[in-house]
């Protein structure tokens, strides 16, 4: 049964890459994609294979990411709504990305990262280790301690940006403002790449941990007494989710609502148990993602419109549409 | 067996401390455990089932430190079924018994025809094999009890420590899991419950023991522990003391209302 729900997310998934990176501003022929390949660099080969394909990608990973975050994130704060987000490690991130774009200074490459990407995920990664020593107590890490230290991060990481904001040239704020909305315009495939050694482990470690997240949302005690070690699953679960976050937000921005939505509709679609549930949030997040992003790219064409906006218009009014027609899970 | 031996526990803001100098829980009986709220109960349980650690003396299970025991070895043995269970998240009874395998599985979780066999009697023992597809959200309070206590149960422990099992249920259903509770015993297994239901635990427990501001006051058959002025120390002269009609055990019972008190 469960295999067989997944096969239906994961067709929906392959349907969505293979047929968003055909759609956009200019129409492209397979010929012209094929010959590419053979060595035929046309302009129209050119752009598909190295600004749709790896956007594709990209949209795919991040929002499979988001939404695997999330639904590991609601279940271990016993938050509904938790998302990725909510934690103050896009907060860092931001503030990281706004200190680079503030002061030229800190313009910097390094391989295939701009120091913009580099400073967010210096400071997503400030953030995270703030959150979790301000959580540590002689008892073990305490999640309600963990969301707030998160939630407070957050509104200092604010703070700190309204206060660069207030200080800041106009033309770094339109730049600044930008990187809020979020993106997946990369060019090539070396940043996609550059931001696995990061999002991989994070991922891999909550799917690793799925099956005792399960057993913490049920009960911590009865998790204990069964045999979880539910000190070492809420740390590895915290750390794991924020380098996944940290991983995706330094390259995208931050992309609202995936991480918060798609783990409900899975939860709805197909039950609770999250050996179920992560695998199908990375693909059904994956997939709307990259719709939204096809549909950021053509709405207004030729112009192209932030993501951020999509997923947030199209995501919100589908939020309230959850929340007035069913219980919470 | 389970042997705690020097056992201190102090909490915050109280100025008494939970202390026990000795405690054995043996396979095949019922300990119950009674005592007024706030007496330590609870935390004694939680520090019998290794979930807390106590600030000084030693948890014994079967002639090992409980504390040094790696938690899915323990759990192998020793089965521990907390008073608040929420079934927020909704899973089928069937899955939540399947989750009692998580110490005999590694992995992913993948069950086998062993563990399918422990699934089907602690349904079977729990009278929940006909409700195994439904969702916790659909159980009434008694079902959902015994659908965790079958989870519990999964896990195949020698040893089975229960924290107020019976506090939500109707007098039938109270009766019906006490009596599971015996007839485990009898099978051998080594119960420990904690309940507020002082006539229950006395017509089911083999051994009682009362607790009070976190010192044993009284440990023995239901008969020794219940005498009247140890029953109208801990609890009051409003409680009343009289016979099982069957049995002869002690029964408590509250004093009719009276016009001249408060």
């Amino acid at each position: 049964m469960k295999a067989k729900a997944l096969t239906g997310y994961a067709l929906l998934f392959l349907m969505v890459a293979l047929v968003s990176p055909w759609i956009g501003p200019g129409s492209i022929s397979p010929g012209e994609v094929a010959s590419y390949l053979q060595g035929d660099r046309q302009p129209a080969g050119d752009i598909f294979w190295h600004q749709r394909v790896p956007r594709v990608l990209l949209a795919l990973l991040a929002g499979g990411a988001l939404a695997v975050v999330g639904a590991s994130f609601q279940v271990l704060f016993r938050n509904p709504l938790v998302e990725p987000f909510t934690l103050g490690i896009s907060g860092g991130a931001a503030l990281g990305a706004f200190l680079t774009i503030s002061f030229p200074a800190l313009w910097a490459v390094w391989g295939p990262f701009g120091s913009l990407q580099i400073f967010a995920v210096l400071g997503a990664a400030a953030a995270l280790f703030l959150i979790q020593r301000l959580a540590r107590s002689p008892r073990g890490m305490s999640v309600y301690t963990l969301l707030l230290a998160g939630v407070t991060i957050s509104i200092i990481c604010a703070g700190g940006i309204l206060l660069l904001t207030y200080l800041a040239e106009p033309n770094s704020l339109v730049v600044f403002q930008r990187w809020m909305m979020g993106g997946l315009d990369i060019l090539g495939y070396g940043q996609l790449l550059g931001i696995l050694p990061l999002l991989l482990p994070g991922l891999g470690l909550l799917l690793y941990h799925a099956r005792d997240l399960n057993h913490i949302a049920l009960s911590e005690d009865l998790a204990l007494a069964q045999g979880v070690d539910v000190q070492l699953v809420r740390r590895n679960v915290f750390v794991g989710g924020g380098l996944a976050t940290a991983a995706v937000v330094s390259l995208v921005g931050p992309i609202g609502f995936v991480g918060l939505i798609v783990p409900h509709a899975v939860r709805r679609l197909s039950g609770v148990d999250l050996r179920m549930v992560l695998p199908a949030a990375f693909l059904l997040g994956g997939a709307a993602l990259a719709v939204c992003d096809t549909v950021a790219r053509t709405v207004l064409s030729p112009t192209e419109l932030p993501v951020g906006i999509i997923t947030a218009l199209i995501g919100g009014p589908l939020f309230i549409h959850l929340l007035i027609s069913q219980r919470w899970r | 067996m389970i042997e705690l031996r020097d056992i201190t526990h102090r909490f915050p803001g109280i100025d008494w401390e939970l202390s026990v100098s000795e405690l054995i829980l043996r396979a095949g009986e019922v300990l119950g455990i009674i005592g007024p709220n706030g007496s330590g109960k609870t935390t004694l349980l939680h520090i019998a089932a290794g979930l807390l650690a106590p600030r000084s003396g030693q948890v014994q299970l079967e002639g090992r430190d409980l504390q040094g025991l790696n938690r899915r070895s323990a759990a192998r043995e020793l089965g521990f079924l907390p008073q608040e269970l929420s079934s927020e998240y909704d899973l089928t009874v069937e899955e939540l018994v399947g989750m009692g395998r998580y110490p005999h599985v590694e992995g992913w979780g993948r069950l086998g025809p062993d563990d399918r066999a422990a699934i089907d009697s602690s349904l079977q023992l729990t009278g929940m094999l006909l409700l195994r597809m439904r969702r916790l959200s659909q159980l009434s309070g008694g079902e959902k009890k015994r659908a965790f206590l079958a989870s519990v149960l999964a896990q195949q422990p020698r040893f089975l420590l229960l924290d107020e099992p019976a506090a939500a249920l109707d007098l039938p259903h109270q009766i019906r899991f006490f009596q599971l509770l015996h007839r485990l015993a009898r099978d051998g297994m080594g119960i420990a419950v904690v309940t507020h239901d002082i006539n229950l635990a006395a017509l089911y427990s083999d051994r009682l023991l009362l607790l009070s501001a976190g010192k044993i006051l009284s440990l023995g058959s239901p008969q020794q522990v219940l005498t009247r002025d140890r029953v109208t120390e801990v609890y009051g002269a409003d409680v009343l003391m009289g016979e099982h009609p069957e049995t002869g055990c002690p029964i408590l019972i509250a004093r009719a209302a009276r016009e001249d008190t408060g």
